[in-house]
């Protein structure tokens, strides 16, 4: 029980901090723990889903994809709103172009 | 079905074949650093434009028999593209084993030259373009340069029978992290390094400049140890038997090594200038040249030797004939303006014993080209 409740507070902040900054995600893509090209396979498969101007968030661990995401972003068209890296772990929130 | 070709499998082909090398790495990443041989073709494509089919690349492809490697960061998007290719149909296709991260952190070794005194050996880290050498004689050995991975020296010598008793730096790199340092723990070797290069690092070292002359083995080996300040202060370069100059830093196949890397770029033009028109000025044409780096894969001859005749170096290379000492430094002072050797700071830090690293942060401060050479302020056309 202790433990449940611990592991919720840690949680709050962010949800808290994601309402503040007002921008709407209209999908996530948790792909932690995947190694190259999973992430940009799964939030490409993401994007294609949504309609132009939504938002999807790609969470990574995976270094290698701080620059493939914004190469294949670029690419396809797409616009990177924010990038922001915590603990080892990336977010990505993009616009679909 | 995609099949694995691992790095010793490419290094062959990288050197004595044909090989086409589809690099799935994003362009910026392919266009600092990429696998160069002489008859390598590659062609880059990232592997997000090949997620939704690999259609639109097959008539990019060559049709000959030549074996085609798809090469990523790692292995993963390598194999990904390559199993792809071959449900295309494609023959020949392989993936490169832990791709360029493996590809950084392998090293070739070529014989250089054996005969009753001396057998050299020159050990060519091909991803990056740097060179170290084992010298043999009577059952000891002297490493110059090592790298990282110091388990290739011990097993060299170990195939050789021989025991390592010196292991020297010719300066503090900016490239690369020494293996000096781990390799004198573990053999028990001397490890030395010019001074002048370290001044308040903390790396336990013997002063090469305490020592005109290394000797080793029963015949003695004549290491004269030359300074030849320029890309660094303390530079050093070994003649070895009045036949072999083992230049570090100081001079490459394709001309002389940058003075720009310790912010000091006019105080070290000037020792540059110093060093090819005195000390290396009196050296003769006939001394074979075995250096530190190569920039490209031009500078490999045919034995798959990066080395040349000092003479030839000199005729080939108009900077060290341009006696003027304005137009000299001038010129080499201009490698300032062009891209360094990614992250040399931090490495020359590590390498003076200020900083230490993880295995893994130190594999990825490593990866990329040397970037050591005056003639980078000029780079080749694409």
């Amino acid at each position: 029980m202790v433990r449940i409740a611990v592991l919720f507070i840690i949680a709050l902040p962010n949800l808290i901090d994601y309402e503040q900054e007002g921008s709407t995600i209209d999908l996530i893509i948790d792909a932690r723990g995947l190694s190259c090209p999973m992430p940009i396979v799964k939030v490409k498969k993401g994007i294609d889903s949504l309609q132009t101007g939504q938002v999807v968030e790609l969470v990574t661990t995976d270094k290698g994809s701080v620059n493939d995401v914004q190469a294949w972003a670029k690419r396809a068209g797409h616009e990177i709103l924010a990038i922001d890296e915590q603990e080892g772990e990336y977010r990505f929130r993009i616009r679909k172009g | 079905m995609a099949k694995l070709m691992t790095v010793e499998e490419m290094a062959k082909k990288v050197l004595h074949d044909k090989l086409f090398i589809l690099d799935v790495r994003n362009d910026e990443e392919y266009k600092k650093w990429k696998i160069e041989g002489k008859q390598v073709e590659s062609l880059n494509i990232p592997y997000f434009d090949l997620i939704d089919g690999v259609e639109h690349l097959l008539e990019k492809l060559p049709r000959d028999n030549r074996d085609i490697l798809v090469v990523c960061a790692q292995e993963g998007s390598s194999r990904f593209v390559a199993e792809k290719l071959s449900e295309a149909g494609m023959d020949h296709v392989y993936y490169l084993q832990g791709g360029m991260k493996t590809w950084s952190k392998f090293y070739h070794s070529e014989l250089v030259a054996a005969d009753e005194n001396l057998k050299l050996f020159q050990i060519n880290r091909l991803a990056k373009g740097c060179l170290s050498y084992m010298l043999i004689s009577e059952g000891e050995a002297l490493v110059l340069d090592p790298g990282r991975k110091t388990d290739v020296y011990v097993d060299l010598a170990q195939k050789e029978g021989v025991v390592i008793r010196h292991i020297v730096d010719t300066h503090v790199h900016a490239d690369h992290i020494s293996g000096g340092p781990e390799l004198a723990g573990k053999t028990g070797g001397t490890y030395y390094l010019p001074s002048s290069d370290v001044q308040d690092g903390t790396v336990l070292f013997e002063p090469l400049e305490n020592h005109p002359q290394i000797t080793m083995g029963k015949v003695v080996v004549e290491v004269l140890a030359i300074p030849t300040p320029g890309h660094t202060p303390g530079s050093t370069s070994l003649l070895v038997n009045k036949k072999y100059l083992l230049s570090g830093d100081t001079i490459f196949v394709g001309g002389l090594g940058r003075p720009d890397l310790g912010g000091k770029v006019k105080e070290w033009a000037q020792m540059l200038y110093e060093t090819v028109f005195t000390t290396i000025a009196d050296i003769p044409d006939d001394i074979y040249v075995l250096p530190g780096h190569y920039s490209t894969v031009a500078e490999i001859n045919d034995q798959h030797i990066v080395g040349d005749y000092l003479g030839d170096i000199r005729q080939r290379n108009e900077i060290m004939r341009t006696q003027n000492r304005k137009a000299f430094t001038e010129t080499v002072e201009a490698s300032d303006s062009s891209e360094k050797p990614p992250n040399f700071d931090k490495i020359v830090l590590i390498n003076r014993g200020l900083e230490t690293v993880t295995p893994e942060k130190a594999t990825e401060l490593e990866i990329g080209p040397n970037r050591c050479a005056v003639h980078h302020s000029t780079p080749e056309p694409d």
